[in-house]
This record gives C-alpha cells, sequence and structure tokens, in this order.
C-alpha cells in the first residue's frame, strides 16, 4: 500500500441534542439538509475534493442510518483502490467495553487504525460543519510554516465570539492562548473545529492524555492547552469562506434557507468544490396540473399537486391537491395531505401532515414548528 | 437453483428519429426527465431478480457504453452472473427488418455455452413499461412452454413491431411483422421467455441463415414449438419514430401513468448523476411537468418534460416541450411542440415551434 501523507478521521459520534426532535431518532451528521443532502455530505465532499481518500468516521450515537449512508463511501468516490471509509464504532477489549468520551478520547481509542495507515499528518473534522474547503491548502500551510498542529479559524463578530473556542495570536499567526467560550474575548478567531496534527505529535499527546485523570479528552479543552504549555508550534489557518456549525434548530432551518438566496452562500450547483451525496435511484419530480411551485428548492422523486413557496422539499415529498407549504422544510418521504396548510416548519423524515390539517405560523416571534420523524400530525 | 437470464438486443436504428438518432443508438435516446430507453428493459430484468444480463451493442455505441459502465448503477457490477456486453455487428438491422439478429447471437455463442442459466427473457430497447418478469416465468413454467410471448391487446405498433394472430383456442398460429402504424392489434412486447435449449436449437438451425431476426425464425417454427403467451394489462407503448416519442412523452404527464412506470415498488434504474436539487424562482411558473435534477427554472413550463441540469431563463415560455439535459434556453425564448437536443443553447429571445404531429427537433448538427 502506498504511504499516506494526510488521512482525515471525521467526528461523528455526537447526538447534537439541539436539534431536538431531528436528531431523535439519528445522528446529527445523518440529518437532511438542502433537499438531497445530508449534514456528514459536505465533510466527506470536502475530503475527496482535496485529494483526501482515506476517512476513519467516528460514530457512537444512534449510527444506523449514518452506516448505511455512508456504505463503503462510493457517493463520495471513497472507495478507491488507495482509499477507503471506515466506520469507527466504540469497542470491546481485554480490559473490557467503553464509550468513547471526548473527542480526543475517540482518536485515541483509533490510534491502531491510524498507525496502519502509517500517514504523515492527521486531519481531525466535525461531522456537522457546513462549509466548502480545500484542506490542501491548510496542508500546504502547515507544512510550510512546519507546525506541529495548525486550527482552521474563522473571524466572527465579538458579540459571537464568546459561543465559540477562540483563538489569540501573534502576528505570525502563531497561536498564545486558546479559551472556551470566553465570557470577555481578546481575539475574534474562533476555531472551526479543524485540526492538522503532525500525527506523530498527536499521537504522544493523546498517550499522554489518556492516563491524566483530570482531562476531559477534549481537543478543545485538553489537547490544545497541552500542546501550548509544552511550547509545541500551533499555528492559525485563517479560512476566509462560509462556515456555519448547525447546532439549533433556528441555525439549520437558516442554514437550509439560506440555499434559496440568488446567490447562496453555499453553492451546491458549483462544479468546483463539487457537493457529492448518496443518491438513492428516484423518478423525476412532478408538479402536476393544479400544483405550483417557486422560490423553492425540489428533490427527486417529490409530486406536487399544491402550493409550494419558500420552501424545501427532500427526496419523495408529496404535497396534494389543495395543500400549502410556505416558508418550511420538508425532509425525505414527508406527504402534506389535501388542503393540509404548512407554514415556517420543519417536518421530519416519514411524517405525514393529515388532511386540512395547520401546522406552524408566519406571525411575528412565532418559533419555528417542529415535527419528528414518522410522526401524524393532525 | 433455476436461473433467469437477460439478453436484450440494441443493434438496431432507424430514420424516423430524425435527429434524435443521428449521434446515437434507439437504446441510449434521453427519454422521461432523467432515463434512456435502455433503462425500462434492463430495469425489468433487474427488478425480476435477474442477475446475468447480456447487451448486444450497436453500431454506435459510445453513449451506450457511458450510460451503462460497468453496470453498477443496475446492480449488475458482479463476480457471479452481471452485464455482458457482447458487440453487435457492424451496422445492425434497419427498425423495418428486425431487431434482434441470429448473426449477433451466433456471433456471442459463448454467451449460451460459457454461462449458468436455464432460460432466456429476449428483450430490445423500443418499448416503454414496467413488468415483473417472474409472474411470466411463473406462466411459462406452468404451461411447460418451449417459449412465452409477452403482448397487448388492442395495443398500437408501427414499423418493424410484431403483432400475434391467435387461432380460435386461443394459440399463436402466426407472427406478423408490421410495415406501418397501426391500431388495435396484438402487439409483442418485443419480451420472450425462451428455454436455454430452445435457443439454442434455433440459432443452429438458422445459423446460415444469420441475417434473420430471432422473432422471424421462430416465426417459421410455429407448430414444431410450444408457445404461451402473456397478456400484459399495464400501460405499454412502442416507441418507433419521432411522433411516437412525443406522444408517448407526454402520456409521461398523466399522473396515473407516471406513478405506474416511475413510482411503484419496482423503479427504473439509470445511470446516477447525483446533481443538486431543483431550484425554482420567484419567477418560475411550472404546470405539468416532469423535472430533472440540477435544472434552474425561472421561467414558465407547460405539459413538459425537462432533464437534467437544464437552466429555464425568465421570462421563456416553453410548453408541449422536451428539454433534454445541459440545454439552457434563454430569456424570453418561446418552445411549443419541440425537441431540444442534449446541451443545446438557446438564445434570448428565440422562438421554436413545432406542430402537434411534427414536432421541432432543435440540436447543435
Amino acid at each position: 500500500m502506498q504511504k499516506k501523507e494526510c488521512i482525515a478521521m471525521l467526528l461523528a459520534g455526537g447526538q447534537g441534542s439541539r436539534l431536538k426532535a431531528l436528531t431523535k431518532r439519528i445522528a446529527k451528521p445523518a440529518v437532511s439538509f438542502g433537499g438531497k443532502y445530508r449534514i456528514i455530505d459536505f465533510a466527506l465532499s470536502n475530503c475527496i475534493n482535496s485529494d483526501i481518500n482515506t476517512v476513519g468516521i467516528l460514530t457512537q450515537y444512534k449510527p444506523y442510518l449514518l452506516n448505511s449512508y455512508i456504505g463503503n463511501g462510493e457517493g463520495w468516490d471513497l472507495d478507491g483502490l488507495n482509499g477507503q471509509v471506515s466506520l469507527l464504532p466504540p469497542y470491546f477489549t481485554e480490559e473490557g467495553g467503553a464509550w468513547y468520551d471526548g473527542t480526543a478520547d475517540a482518536i485515541f481509542k483509533n490510534i491502531d487504525f491510524i498507525d496502519e495507515q502509517n500517514p504523515e499528518y492527521v486531519l481531525i473534522l466535525s461531522g456537522d460543519h457546513l462549509y466548502k474547503m480545500d484542506y490542501n491548502d491548510m496542508l500546504q500551510y502547515h507544512k510550510n510554516t512546519k507546525a506541529d498542529l495548525t486550527v482552521s479559524v474563522i473571524n466572527v463578530s465579538l458579540e459571537e465570539a464568546s459561543r465559540f473556542g477562540i483563538m489569540s495570536v501573534d502576528k505570525d499567526l502563531n497561536i498564545t492562548k486558546f479559551t472556551e467560550k470566553p465570557k470577555k474575548p481578546d481575539s475574534t478567531l474562533a476555531s472551526m473545529g479543524i485540526y492538522i496534527f503532525t500525527w506523530q505529535v498527536l499521537r504522544k499527546a493523546l498517550l499522554e492524555d489518556s492516563v491524566d485523570k483530570k482531562s476531559e479528552h477534549d481537543f478543545g479543552k485538553n489537547i490544545i492547552p497541552k500542546l501550548l504549555s509544552e511550547g509545541k508550534r500551533l499555528l492559525a489557518y485563517e479560512f476566509k469562506g462560509y462556515w456555519k456549525d448547525i447546532g439549533t434548530i433556528d441555525s439549520y432551518y437558516e442554514a437550509n434557507m439560506d440555499l434559496l438566496k440568488d446567490n447562496p452562500s453555499i453553492d451546491i450547483f458549483a462544479r468546483d468544490l463539487r457537493v457529492y451525496s448518496n443518491s438513492n435511484i428516484s423518478p423525476p419530480q412532478f408538479v402536476g396540473s393544479s400544483g405550483k411551485v417557486d422560490q423553492s428548492l425540489v428533490s427527486n422523486g417529490c409530486l406536487i399537486d399544491g402550493k409550494v413557496t419558500r420552501s424545501i422539499l427532500s427526496t419523495h415529498v408529496t404535497v396534494e391537491k389543495g395543500a400549502e407549504v410556505v416558508d418550511s422544510i420538508l425532509l425525505p418521504n414527508v406527504v402534506v395531505k389535501a388542503g393540509a396548510k404548512v407554514v415556517r416548519a420543519i417536518v421530519g423524515e416519514g411524517s405525514v401532515i393529515s388532511e386540512k390539517a395547520k401546522l406552524g405560523s408566519s406571525s411575528k416571534g412565532a418559533e419555528i414548528a417542529l415535527i419528528g420523524d414518522n410522526e401524524v400530525y393532525k | 437453483m433455476e436461473r433467469l437470464a437477460g439478453l436484450i438486443s440494441t443493434n438496431y436504428n432507424s430514420s424516423r428519429f430524425g435527429k434524435l438518432t443521428a449521434h446515437r443508438p434507439i437504446a441510449a435516446i434521453p427519454f422521461g426527465s432523467r432515463y434512456r430507453m435502455i433503462d425500462f428493459s434492463l430495469s425489468n430484468m433487474v427488478n425480476s431478480g435477474i442477475t446475468q444480463v447480456g447487451l448486444i451493442t450497436p453500431h454506435i455505441y459510445r453513449s451506450i457504453m457511458d450510460h451503462l459502465g460497468s453496470g453498477k448503477d443496475f446492480g449488475l457490477s458482479r463476480k457471479n452472473g452481471g452485464l455482458f456486453i457482447l458487440p453487435g455487428s457492424t451496422y445492425g438491422y434497419d427498425l423495418g427488418k428486425g431487431k434482434f439478429s441470429i448473426r449477433d447471437c451466433c456471433g456471442n455463442m459463448q454467451f449460451f455455452t460459457k454461462t449458468k442459466f436455464d432460460r432466456l427473457v429476449l428483450s430490445t430497447c423500443s418499448k416503454i413499461y414496467n413488468i415483473d418478469f417472474r409472474d411470466v416465468e411463473k406462466l411459462h413454467l406452468e404451461k411447460d412452454a418451449n417459449l412465452t410471448f409477452v403482448y397487448q391487446k388492442d395495443a398500437t405498433g408501427d414499423e418493424g413491431d410484431c403483432v400475434l394472430e391467435f387461432d380460435d383456442r386461443g394459440k399463436v398460429k402466426g407472427i406478423r411483422r408490421l410495415k406501418k402504424r397501426e391500431k388495435k392489434v396484438n402487439l409483442y412486447l418485443d419480451a420472450t421467455i425462451i428455454e436455454k435449449n430452445t435457443m439454442i436449437k434455433i440459432l443452429d438451425w438458422y445459423k446460415d441463415y444469420s441475417y434473420m431476426d430471432v422473432m422471424d425464425a421462430i416465426a417459421e417454427n410455429i407448430s414444431r414449438l410450444s408457445i404461451a403467451t402473456y397478456e400484459f394489462n399495464g400501460f405499454a407503448r412502442a416507441i418507433s419514430s419521432v411522433q411516437d416519442y412525443m406522444e408517448v412523452s407526454k402520456e409521461l404527464l398523466n399522473e396515473e401513468v407516471m406513478k405506474e412506470l416511475f413510482m411503484g415498488d419496482r423503479l427504473i434504474h439509470t445511470k446516477i448523476h447525483d446533481a443538486p436539487p431543483v431550484k425554482y424562482f420567484d419567477t418560475a411558473k411550472v404546470k405539468n411537468a416532469l423535472v430533472g435534477t440540477g435544472s434552474i427554472i425561472k421561467g414558465q413550463i407547460e405539459n413538459s418534460i425537462i432533464f437534467r441540469d437544464v437552466v429555464v431563463e425568465e421570462g421563456a415560455k416553453i410548453k408541449n416541450a422536451v428539454i433534454m439535459q445541459k440545454c439552457h434556453i434563454g430569456k424570453k425564448a418561446i418552445i411549443e411542440d419541440a425537441i431540444i437536443e442534449k446541451a443545446v443553447m438557446i438564445d434570448d429571445g428565440e422562438v421554436h415551434k413545432g406542430t402537434d404531429k411534427k414536432p421541432a427537433i432543435i440540436s447543435n448538427d
């Protein structure tokens, strides 16, 4: 096997409890997004678009749908001769079984996997961020600066800064301090949770961290401060594009709706840095003679006999005659029955909005209505 | 375990498709917003549990190879069985004369002798329907027949199609090849289940008359063969010309037809492109249309089939038309009763109108 310069380890085990009903059944990276996509598509597409063809995916929380969606990685061309996708769930050892306990612990428990790939560098990613990025540029930067760790950062507003892990840097972008969610931030460079480590440096740090009883085994809280205190070379890499952490229902809704703009922040139609997905075979969408659709994104297999405005319809959604869908996100296999009205709502996979039912409200200040998966709303 | 395999001939063409077949075989004509003609017979086979399919290629086969690849999107990239590409002879048939030549079978005898199967489904790429061949095989075995034809009563056929003639007892007494369009015939749906031994016997009898069509060879031996028939009651259409192509395309806009063909348990498979969802802008007006993914719609569309990755600019009006993949329809352009070939750029304000009977075909040629 050819030696690999850089492999990716993708953290996809989080529950994402702030997405409420959307992650009741499935892990956050597997949540449907932008019509036909799932959130993890963006990180996986970035990998193949950056020629990183070996990706270890760390799963833990309700992984069934995520596992079956990722499959052997062929949806993202990650099934090449010299690459692979490996699903890495927690496992049992001679000492017993244990869940992944923190982001660093998840990587620590897979040192054997990484050693087998024998890479020079390891890229750590989150499966729940929305952005397009060529990791090669960051890798070049990491190599040119001879860094031990490069952290991708994005400039945020001072108000937002207290929600993120904030990097303080000197004029050469050397990281001098890292503060998780500071009350009084002294920098506006937020960590995007994207790290490139020189593998041998990370390997040593993980081994030491694993026996530290006080550690929470977290990259932000423990590994980065540890490397800083040891005087290792930590660089910030400033990313100028669009990046969004889909943390809450509101940010999920906004990120989806952003795609409907004439010039959205993330262009799913662009041919460079394409966004791939694991497309199932579905028939073309059908707009019937009583159907009407505008300002919307509509996926394969949809059947529209009603009215759809400013909405996102995932695969195999049916909107029956006389039904109306406005400012809403309908996940795969949703059925909106005749005469029903859905306004400013997110409807989970496979759910049914019954005949003449009314869901959501357009009045100012009203919360986004949320229906989980496989429910019947009357 | 007994095994049913498939054999599809695509080695025929016709000038009656006009520019649609200028650079591609009938098998590769785009149809139904995201499919190609070949997808229907191939999907019917794999949806019937068939895992070994031989495909006799047409003379110009670049587009069909590009479409099928290793057969992966049809589940036919396999260690055991899978897709067998069988090179057809140069030029192939003109559609009026036949579709399934004995020469193409004899030239690929290894498919019959070196692979394991008990009976075959013979098919072509000229009929649009969605069938489970397991039902046909069940009847075939019950009747202990040498071969079983799939047909539809009171159907319309065209040049090159075969029609079954029955005697008083409902037995097939003859097979007639149509010279022109005929209505209310017992239309053979280009699908036969045939025992492997019977097939090899026929090829052996006729190897010196290899220009003949397999159907004509069967027709000469009706009295010697035990023939069963399976009547198909669902939606089925023959496509033998541009006119048929346009008529059947419009029939897909009937919701019942569309659901039966595309949305049942047996999906039609095709090459996966992984395009983004369709984006409709605030100026979009769409009524009665099938739209392929990756398209950007700002104009008006009525009673039309839009393929993948099409851009329809603001103020454009499309009616009773088929717009193939990667076309760009400029602002205020008007397209009526027309077929716009793949990747054609229609400039702002351009007008293309055909008639109901004779659609305009706009291509880059």
